[in-house]
């Protein structure tokens, strides 16, 4: 059963205060910043695990977060290209 | 220079290939610890840290909704001669990747099904017509019974605060904005971003069971004890083997 809300939405008009943890946060229009501590904590355990010794284990975790962020920002951009120019073309014949 | 471990030392015995089933269970019931129970602590934290640390960002995100499993295994349950029905609207297969993340995720989402979401009466079965108990989020509208979980209705539909039997002093009272929902559960890219970190938590952490299970060459902590009573065992046997 869903519980999104009817036309009319109660949640709107009423100002619960907000419980971490137990609460959805209001992020609607930040939530691609969640992108940082996703991949950050990714490359935690990743490279906790992958690499044979741990003397560059920060380091490395900071070029993968990277890697990750740039790889993503890469894929967007392509994303973002292939829609604007070829499906835009496609779409106009 | 970090001391010399018991697998660099087992190499040619061929120990670190060796399959660890404890190790992977106890990376299972908590993130890190099979890697903790075969010496390699530094490795433990780090694991443990990016897991639950997803697990804890995804439940931030979303709220405790972030993580709900439904009926998937739940236990067979009845209330007033009738079967419970957990509904969920997270996809089995994210549900499945969270639970690889071990007990934290159950727990959580025990927490969430039993003292967050509603009980009401309903039907089920092809034709509707069998009475059930379902078990479901809690309307935006609605407050829940303490005692019985049942839902109340304390909002009309466009918010407006209307009358309602308060269940804890039985008395009749408009509502006030302290009259809310166990949790606000997460709508949209939000619900989705909070399932899609316990989900990653899980996989991450699968990635470590089978780490722990098949424990590679590392460098370990010579002084602890499983590492202490292997070298011990292995000196022995050598020794054995000279005599």
């Amino acid at each position: 059963m869903n519980p999104t809300t009817p036309s009319g939405n109660p949640s709107q008009s009423v100002d619960f205060a907000h419980r971490w943890f137990i609460d959805a946060m209001s992020i609607h229009d930040q939530w691609w910043l969640l992108i940082i501590p996703m991949a950050l904590l990714i490359a935690v355990a990743y490279k906790a695990v992958r690499l044979k010794n741990l003397d560059r284990y920060w380091r490395e975790v900071g070029l993968m977060t990277v890697q990750i962020l740039l790889g993503m920002a890469a894929l967007a951009g392509a994303l973002w290209l292939l829609a604007e120019v070829y499906v835009k073309q496609w779409m106009n014949g | 220079m970090a001391a010399p471990s018991i697998y660099e030392f087992d190499a040619e015995s061929q120990m670190p290939a060796r399959f660890q089933p404890l190790a992977m269970v106890l990376a299972w019931v908590f993130p890190g610890l099979g890697h903790w129970y075969l010496g390699m602590r530094q490795r433990a934290w780090r694991i443990a840290l990016g897991v639950l640390g997803l697990i804890a960002v995804g439940v931030l995100v979303a709220g405790i909704d972030a993580v709900d499993g439904g009926q998937l295994y739940m236990p067979r349950e009845t209330r007033d001669g009738k079967p419970v029905i957990t509904t969920s609207d997270r996809e089995v297969a994210q549900v499945v990747g969270m639970l690889f993340a071990g007990p934290v995720v159950i727990a959580i989402d025990q927490v969430h099904q039993r003292r967050f979401k509603v009980l009401e009466d309903g039907f089920a079965g092809p034709g509707r017509n069998v009475p059930v108990i379902i078990r479901r989020n809690a309307h935006p509208w609605e407050i829940r019974d303490p005692a019985t979980g049942k839902p109340i209705a304390v909002r009309d539909g466009d918010g407006s605060p209307m009358n309602f039997v308060d269940p804890s002093t039985r008395q009749t009272r408009l509502s006030t904005p302290a009259d809310r929902p166990p949790n606000i559960p997460a709508l949209a890219r939000i619900r989705e971003i909070g399932g899609l970190f316990a989900c990653l938590a899980g996989m991450l952490n699968l990635i470590a069971m089978v780490d722990a299970a098949f424990a590679r060459r590392r460098t370990v902590d010579p002084d602890h004890p499983a590492i202490r009573a292997a070298l011990r065992a292995r000196e022995q046997t050598s020794g054995g083997g000279a005599a």
